[in-house]
């Protein structure tokens, strides 16, 4: 049963970087906790928003847990398919394990803080979907909302990060230019500029409202929307990932 | 149904033709020696068997079972290669350690030892060792893992002649202690040529010889004399070659010729493996 | 031993065990090298070192007993040697006479050499 032996592979594979992580972010949340501990009367701090690193750090593991792993998993024997079905179970996991310890970490951090009337410690979802818990904040409702959250959300940015690198991987070099030049291009030049000239700004409006939508914010600010949304996003990402993956070929 | 089955494989690279509907079968339990010029296919054809490069066409059958994306008949082989697999900066202990995760039967103890016999410092980085120290790392996973069917690409790259030795012998030791099937890819003929049982010949990516090294030799004699008697007696033979020195020629046929019927002077010869290959192989 | 001879190896596997049975190396009932010590040692395949073994065998010269290995057989130095007697002649004498009229030796000078040989 390799599956067993690849997942615990992949696992071991981020046993340096995920401690390393964590110890940055109890760093940081250490001075901001005593850079603010002693401030005057009228100083006011909003700190918040951690798990944007989270999200960012499993975007980048996603990066990097293709080419070195599928060297090592086609010299020991295993399939592609075992290979990419070890990475989804990663994929739910660990989003599933760190979301948990930020909420943990963010549990201290705020009863660390709740002396101090001058600071406030918030996650980035408690931030974006404020006005939904208006009446009841600091229940349990928010701890779990929020965690399904970052699950998705970081979950879809996993996935994201291995689409890209699989992606990259298949590519010959002249794909490779091609899009890392034109992605950017198209995204930061030609669309706006297309945008502003031609359409009026329809485009970015457009945009807007679907990012706005997929994150309910028209619906009383329904994080269950993103959620949703970014599930799909998973499973589409996953799916093309797997058809780039399956038919990939050790190189040199 | 066991032993490796290779169907018609046909694998292109571009307009060049590595594999050109090559069908053998490895059997259990049988050394082999697979023999080739460079970029003849023989890398390519285990490639193709492992997974590693996808073929046109063709089969691949393990124990009855298809060979590709089914990792029960993968984890029946392990191949050592000239490439290195392992992530940069995994440490010798660590590759064995996963080794011998990914293959149950793997032999801790034997790896251990036949490590400290060739000198091979487990804590080193296999990116840090040389040439002959990564061979002497593969080797020694391939040989500890105990799966049926071993590959072995260019065993012996870049060892000296004392590892080689040690090599040959570990490898029949292990072989007389509990018979597996290896297929060792090499350029050197003779060394390997008392080692295997059944030998086949890859020209151009076709198979032009596979049988016991036995019966191959059988086929062929060597007849050495003067230049002009040699010449008078090979008109209606079968000759492979013939190698030239002053008035003296050696000539290498196929089929056997009775000693009794050669005139006096004439001094027949058997075939050696490497002798008969270079004959094969050459353009 | 070496592959360079014309003979085939698993001969040249026997033979080198009967030099021994000769000289007493191996004596009546004790056991001769196994396949897998002949195969390690000479770097050949293990059927090769069986096919040689088996030669023996067949010669009576060797027997198997259960579970151990390989003995050699009583009196099997001597049927050895006749054996060898009878071969001398192809092996030796034919090749050597060959050789010395190639040489332009006559057979006087040849007697001469082997009285010589016998002398030392």
């Amino acid at each position: 049963m390799n599956l067993k032996s690849a997942v615990k592979y992949q696992v071991l594979d981020g046993k340096v970087a995920i401690p390393v992580f964590y110890l940055v972010v109890l760093c940081v949340m250490a001075l901001l906790l005593v850079s603010t501990s002693d401030l005057g009367p009228g100083g006011y701090v909003n700190i918040g928003g951690f798990e944007m690193g989270t999200i960012i750090f499993l975007f980048i593991l996603g990066l990097n847990a293709f080419r070195e792993t599928f060297r090592m998993m086609i010299q020991n024997g295993v399939s592609r398919k075992t290979m990419f079905l070890s990475f989804v179970i990663l994929a739910l996991v660990l989003p599933l394990g760190m979301s948990c310890l930020n909420e943990i970490l963010l549990g201290i951090g705020k009863a660390m803080t709740a002396g101090n009337d001058n600071v406030t410690l918030q996650s980035a979802f408690e931030q974006i979907y404020a006005p939904r818990y208006i009446e009841n904040l600091g229940t349990m409702q928010v701890v779990l909302e929020g965690l399904l959250f970052t699950i998705c959300v970081s979950a879809a940015a996993m996935m994201l990060g291995y689409f890209i690198t699989t992606m990259y991987y298949r590519l010959n070099k002249a794909g490779r230019i091609a899009v890392s030049v034109g992605v950017p291009a198209i995204l930061i030049i030609g669309l706006p500029i297309f945008d502003a000239v031609v359409t009026g700004g329809a485009i970015y409006r457009a945009l807007g409202q679907l990012t706005l939508f997929a994150m309910g914010g028209p619906n009383g600010y329904n994080p269950y929307y993103a959620m949703v949304s970014s599930l799909i996003a998973f499973a589409l990402l996953a799916g093309l990932s797997w058809m780039l993956v399956r038919r990939a070929v050790v190189k040199d | 149904m066991k032993g490796i089955e290779v169907r018609n494989l046909v694998k292109n690279y571009g307009d060049v033709q590595a594999l050109r509907k090559v069908s053998l079968t490895f059997e259990e339990n049988k050394l082999y020696g697979l023999l080739g010029r460079n970029g003849a296919g023989k890398t390519t054809l285990l490639n193709c068997i492992t997974g590693r490069v996808f073929p046109n066409s063709g089969e691949i059958l393990v124990h009855g079972e298809t060979a590709l994306e089914n990792d029960k008949a993968q984890q029946k082989i392990f191949m050592m290669s000239e490439k290195n697999f392992y992530p940069d900066g995994m440490r010798v202990r660590d590759a064995i350690k996963w080794t011998r995760e990914f293959y149950p039967g793997f032999d801790e103890g034997y790896c251990m030892g036949l490590a400290e016999k060739f000198g091979l410092n487990t804590k080193k980085k296999i990116k840090s060792l040389s040439t002959g120290y990564g061979s002497i790392f593969k080797l020694v996973l391939t040989l500890s893992t105990n799966a049926p069917y071993l590959f072995f690409d260019e065993p012996v790259l870049g060892l000296d002649a004392n590892h080689r030795d040690m090599f040959y012998r570990a490898l029949l030791e292990k072989y007389s202690e509990k018979p597996f099937a290896a297929v060792i890819s090499t350029h050197l003929i003779e060394e390997v040529a008392g080692v295997i049982e059944e030998v086949i010949i890859i020209k151009k990516g076709e198979i032009i010889r596979n049988q016991s090294v036995d019966e191959l030799l059988a086929t062929g004699c060597t007849l050495s004399g003067t230049a002009a008697t040699i010449d008078s007696l090979i008109g209606d033979k079968n000759v492979l070659g013939v190698d030239s020195l002053g008035g003296l020629k050696t000539a290498y046929l196929v089929g056997q010729i009775d000693p009794s019927t050669l005139p006096a002077g004439i001094e027949i010869g058997k075939m050696d493996l490497q002798k008969l290959f270079i004959h094969l192989t050459n353009e | 031993m070496n592959l360079q001879d014309e003979r085939p190896i698993f001969v040249q596997i026997a033979e080198y065990i009967e030099d021994g049975i000769l000289s007493g190396a191996f004596p009546e009932d004790t056991q001769i090298p196994s396949t897998t010590e002949i195969s390690v040692w000479y770097k050949i395949n293990p059927a090769t070192a069986l096919k040689g073994i088996n030669l023996l065998v067949d010669e009576n010269t060797v027997y198997k007993k259960r579970g151990l290995g390989m003995f050699v057989s009583a009196r099997a130095a001597e049927s050895i040697r006749s054996k060898r007697k009878k071969e001398f002649f192809d092996n030796y004498i034919d090749k050597v006479v060959t050789e010395a009229k190639k040489l332009g030796l006559t057979q006087e000078e040849l007697v001469a050499m082997i009285e010589r040989g016998y002398d030392r």
